[in-house]
């Protein structure tokens, strides 16, 4: 005869993990309502800040939701050698390319954008020595509604953003 | 009903459906290592796309960072990309151990460290297959998961599965992706796009995720409109499906056919890889038990 969890007979044991997923499964549920169930202005908050962080139960898995973001992408213009040069970063696995996806994405956010341009200029700056310029240009792609596409428009990668960086003499 | 008060499954039932969680959850991560292991050192090292203190900025000052293993490991003579490939070296032989069940609990809690190591090195690169990577990780540590079709379960010390944490370890499973589901879906309830098919247009017809032309669509709005409003239903719906014996295989199809709806239209096939196996281990039924000799208890 199969038996419901109740009627396996409830030792300490039982009681403990019992009781150990329950609070699992509230701190999952505080994540999920993008709640933090205790500040961590306290030890015991810092504890559970750090359980949840490890465990992935401060997830609020908010994927495509409410609605979906244009995609972006970064175009690195770098002057070097009297010349400007386009570089568009990809990779050869998708799973690289949704990570340069998702990186890009962050463009979206306030206090991010000039870190991550000032980031993304040094590494062009790095890989073109001889670059005295680059510019961060962020794109976004832009898709029409599905009653603007009927009326005749299409999809297209706008310029959202352009950061421009130099480099600077080396001091001394 | 639920399973805290109706017939529980068979604890070896539950036992093989952990497995699935072990077996496919190490399947999946080292298919995602091999794929994104090659490219990286642009995603986790200093002289990366994002520079570390960015990455490190973004996730919680408690997780692990690659960036306490630089000054040991200069030290020993290794410098950051060394350090790099080595921890994702270990993470895919523990990937390894923990496919095959061999000295489970270790091997699982090997790789979600080493996974964590890489992720938050790649905090500004991760998206959510890594969030699910994490999650099913902590589970194959937290969990029973080599008590079925493992090198472990083949010993004498690890033959056996006690029935009631295996019972609890399926009911958490299926109350976290409950609460995730639900979460999601009230997520995108809240907004328009998912509920005038807007946001299935929109996912379709990005340039890096559909590998086919879907703008036909905008001819025949009444469909992404129907997708839309299905991938709600099916989120919300979860948490009201996932508690009964009659209705879980119904659930589990809809959410396979979903997920495999994300993999081969936006190419999200990692993710959606992760998601079904968490779901395959939740919500997968066995043979019914058929009365007769009892299931060994611990």
């Amino acid at each position: 005869m199969r038996r419901g969890l109740v009627e396996y007979g409830l030792g300490v044991r039982q009681v403990t993990l019992a009781a150990a997923a329950a609070l699992h499964l509230m701190l999952v549920g505080f994540g999920a309502a993008g709640r933090v169930p205790v500040g961590e202005t306290t030890v015991i908050g810092r504890v559970i800040g750090v359980y949840r962080a490890w465990t992935g139960a401060d997830n609020a898995y908010g994927f495509f939701a409410p609605g979906v973001a244009a995609e972006r992408r970064v175009a690195l213009h770098v002057y070097a050698e009297d010349r400007w040069f386009l570089v568009h970063e990809r990779f050869d696995t998708r799973e690289a390319d949704l990570r340069l996806s998702t990186l890009a994405g962050l463009f979206q956010e306030d206090d991010l954008r000039q870190l991550l341009a000032a980031s993304w200029a040094a590494r062009a700056l790095g890989s073109f020595p001889a670059a005295r310029v680059a510019l961060v240009e962020v794109q976004a792609y832009v898709v029409p509604t599905m009653e603007q596409y009927r009326g005749g428009a299409q999809p297209r990668w706008i310029t959202e953003r352009v950061f421009s960086f130099a480099r600077t003499p080396a001091a001394g | 009903m639920s399973d805290l008060a109706a017939p529980a499954p068979s604890a070896p039932e539950d036992a093989r459906a952990l497995a699935v969680l072990r077996i496919g959850t190490a399947a999946v991560l080292l298919v995602q290592a091999a794929a994104v292991g090659g490219h990286l050192l642009p995603f986790v090292s200093d002289r990366g796309i994002v520079q570390a203190p960015i990455n490190a900025a973004l996730v919680h000052w408690g997780l692990p960072s690659l960036r306490w293993l630089y000054p040991p490991a200069a030290a020993a003579g290794l410098d950051e990309a060394q350090v790099t490939w080595s921890c994702l070296g270990i993470h895919m032989l523990a990937l390894s151990l923990l496919l095959a069940g061999w000295r489970t609990r270790v091997s699982a809690a090997s790789s979600w460290l080493t996974y964590l190591l890489l992720k938050t090195g790649g905090a500004s690169s991760a998206y959510g297959a890594y969030e699910f990577g994490q999650i099913a990780l902590f589970y194959c540590v937290a969990l029973p998961v080599g008590a079925a079709a493992s090198v472990d379960s083949l010993r004498a010390t690890a033959s056996t599965v006690d029935p009631f944490t295996a019972a609890l370890s399926r009911f958490v499973l299926r109350a976290h992706l409950s609460i995730a589901y639900l979460s999601s879906g009230l997520a995108k309830a809240a907004g328009t796009q998912w509920r005038d098919g807007e946001a299935v247009w929109r996912a379709l017809m990005r340039p890096s995720t559909a590998p086919v032309d879907f703008s036909w669509l905008a001819s025949a709005p009444w469909l992404p409109t129907a997708m839309g409003w299905s991938v709600v239903a099916v989120e919300i719906g979860y948490v009201a499906l996932a508690w009964s014996r009659r209705t879980r295989p119904w659930l589990l199809g809809a959410v396979f056919a979903m997920h495999l709806g994300i993999a081969m239209t936006l190419g999200l096939w990692i993710f959606s890889a992760v998601m079904l196996v968490l779901n395959a281990a939740a919500l997968a039924e066995g043979p019914k038990y058929r009365g007769g000799k009892e299931p060994a208890r611990a």
